[in-house]
């Protein structure tokens, strides 16, 4: 781009950092739809719910913990219980939504369980809404406040540990993948299940693995979220869903790398893209602009580009 | 694993009132290698789908060493020993040579834990198993943590399971003449290549009852010979029983010990390839085709 850049290298390395962060949310959240979509060949859009009821059971194991009076070691202690129960909260869920909401609905038009997702994204939204009164509840306040520098670099404790605790996460999950008879038996059934039965998977056993591996991706997003923005509400799983949905599609639906790099670029695209914009003569745009740009990209990428933007020979795919 | 007898009892198989298979009775005694043949759509592909569970038969029973199998899902009866090529190539195409013989052996990698899905492998509860057991969760749950568990801690016991399984897929490689493409991609091998790739992971299952859909298909004649070599040598050296569905009667009639002929989906002849060369019910339906008598191929 021709244009001089009028900001301070602060201003860009913080744009930067906070796309990063958000980018790790919707990476974290954005595996569970592109390994569903692998071997299902399904949108599951009750996943955002999955990453809500994920932040509410951390929120809730944290406040069980002592919430605000939390300090010291016991932080740490209490973060990695939240973390825990959200995960274990989002594989429960996930695992009786297969069996409900899907697994009856297997061989029916692919339309079919599209619409019992959309369904169970509702019913899971309003029942939380209905029991908190549609109120927001804030996670407690006890993560160590302060940033690291280096010149104009700075980074929080908080975005660190965000950034840092999503890439472990998912270097383990790609680890599972790639390397474990579980994961194995994951891209076969992604490949072909029929195929995968008659080498002695049990595909049915292999997709509820699916969901669980997504789900509590999602548990620790919603964790995350909850330490980084405070404040969670009933309806907070719509938006962030449909991020890391964009950001699969971005990468290539069905493609475990393809999600994980969607979700940074799509995050980066928010934060750093809406700024080179601005630096546009006659080109001002809010903050509100990045759920225009996120979606902006994706019509934009299912019509140009509906294999996502790496174009992935299917190598990597599972 | 020692070689399986095959026992198919009046079986029949009905698409929607047209009749793919009836009344098909078949004895196969351990350690044959059985010919399948008949003119295209006499349903030989058919019946390998009902052995394999990918098909449920409507009528009659298929029996494994004894054991009745018709019914069952595949993931099962692939546990019980039976496994398949196919006539159009699948492989894993997007995993490496070696991962593809890895998920053959999906049921004998033990990740801890015992497989729910293998009746035949023996149980080996490990104590955290037993904790949580007798605690009262679901097996299948216990066997998901702890599968799911083993993936991430990668325990020495987990190790030497994958270890081992990836010795074991060296040598099957090896066996089948695929040694030193084990990291290439499925999708890359050279065709003859991708048919060996095939029976390798078959194997990998440690199957007693092996079944090869034209397993020379689209091979000239050296290749063809190269394979009725190692389907000779697979028979003795895995102890299986084998049964191929062949076009090219040179390869049958050079191969198999005993032979079945269906034609419209019932069984019209079997024995030794001598007697169906002459087996006048054999050649009419063959007719219009140079099939029997000479080497070539038989309906296109």
């Amino acid at each position: 781009m021709p244009v001089a850049l009028t900001l301070s290298v602060s201003f860009w390395s913080d744009q930067f950092v906070n796309g990063l962060t958000t980018g790790s949310l919707y990476a974290l959240i954005a595996l569970g739809y592109t390994m569903v979509y692998g071997v299902l060949k399904m949108i599951n859009f009750a996943h955002g719910e999955v990453f809500m009821l994920g932040s509410f059971a951390g929120y809730g194991a944290l406040v069980a913990m002592g919430g605000n009076d939390l300090s010291g070691p016991a932080v740490a202690l209490a973060i990695l219980g939240a973390i825990i129960v959200a995960m274990s909260a989002s594989v429960s869920a996930s695992v009786v939504i297969e069996r409900l909401a899907y697994r009856p609905l297997r061989g029916a038009p692919r339309l079919a369980p599209l619409i019992s997702a959309i369904g169970v994204s509702i019913f899971l939204q309003y029942l939380v809404l209905e029991q908190t009164s549609a109120r927001a509840k804030f996670y407690p306040d006890i993560f160590p406040r302060g940033a690291l520098g280096a010149g104009p670099f700075e980074i929080t404790y908080i975005q660190l540990f965000l950034i840092a605790s999503s890439v472990a996460m998912m270097a383990l999950l790609y680890a599972i993948i790639q390397r474990t008879r579980l994961g194995r038996a994951i891209r076969a059934v992604a490949e072909n299940p029929t195929n995968a039965s008659l080498m002695g998977v049990d595909v049915n056993r292999t997709i509820v693995f699916v969901f669980i591996l997504g789900a509590a991706m999602a548990g620790v997003a919603g964790v995350l979220y909850g330490l980084f923005f405070q404040t969670i509400r009933g309806s907070m799983g719509f938006i962030p869903g449909i991020k890391a949905f964009t950001a699969a599609v971005l990468g290539g639906i069905g493609s475990i790398p393809g999600a994980m790099a969607g979700g940074y670029v799509l995050g980066l695209a928010e934060t750093v893209g809406r700024e080179l914009l601005n630096e546009l003569p006659g080109v001002n745009l809010g903050n509100q602009w990045r759920d225009v740009i996120a979606f902006t990209l994706l019509v934009t990428i299912l019509i140009f580009r509906p294999t996502g933007i790496f174009a992935q020979r299917s190598t990597t795919r599972a | 694993m020692t070689a399986a007898e095959l026992v198919v009892d009046g079986l029949g198989m009905k698409f929607e009132g047209l009749t793919a298979l009836a009344e098909i009775t078949l004895r196969v005694p351990p350690g044959e290698i059985h010919g399948l043949i008949g003119p295209n759509g006499a349903g030989k592909t058919t019946l390998f789908n009902c052995l394999t569970g990918f098909y449920r038969p409507t009528s009659g029973a298929i029996y494994l060493t004894g054991q009745r199998i018709d019914g069952l899902p595949p993931h099962v009866i692939t546990g019980l020993g039976i496994a398949r090529t196919f006539q159009n190539i699948r492989l894993f195409a997007n995993m490496t040579v070696l991962e593809n013989v890895l998920v053959g052996q999906h049921q004998h990698i033990a990740v801890g834990g015992t497989d729910i899905l293998s009746t035949r492998r023996p149980v080996y509860p490990t104590p955290v198993e037993r904790i949580l057991i007798l605690r009262g969760f679901p097996r299948a749950a216990v066997n998901g943590i702890i599968e799911i568990a083993g993936a991430i801690a990668r325990p020495p016991r987990v190790r030497t399971a994958e270890a081992a399984a990836v010795a074991r897929a060296r040598d099957l490689l090896a066996a089948v003449g695929l040694r030193g493409r084990e990291n290439d991609l499925a999708r890359n091998l050279p065709y003859g290549d991708q048919r060996r790739l095939e029976i390798a992971r078959a194997l990998a299952t440690r199957p007693s009852l092996l079944l090869l859909d034209e397993p020379t298909a689209g091979m000239n004649p050296q290749e063809a010979a190269a394979m009725v070599a190692l389907i000779r040598r697979i028979r003795d050296e895995f102890e299986t029983t084998i049964i191929l569905i062949e076009h090219q009667m040179r390869v049958v009639m050079g191969v198999c010990e005993n032979i079945t002929v269906l034609d419209y989906g019932r069984k019209i002849a079997e024995g030794p390839p001598a007697a169906i060369q002459r087996n006048p019910t054999v050649i009419e339906a063959y007719l219009g085709t140079r099939a029997i008598q000479g080497g070539g191929h038989a309906a296109p």
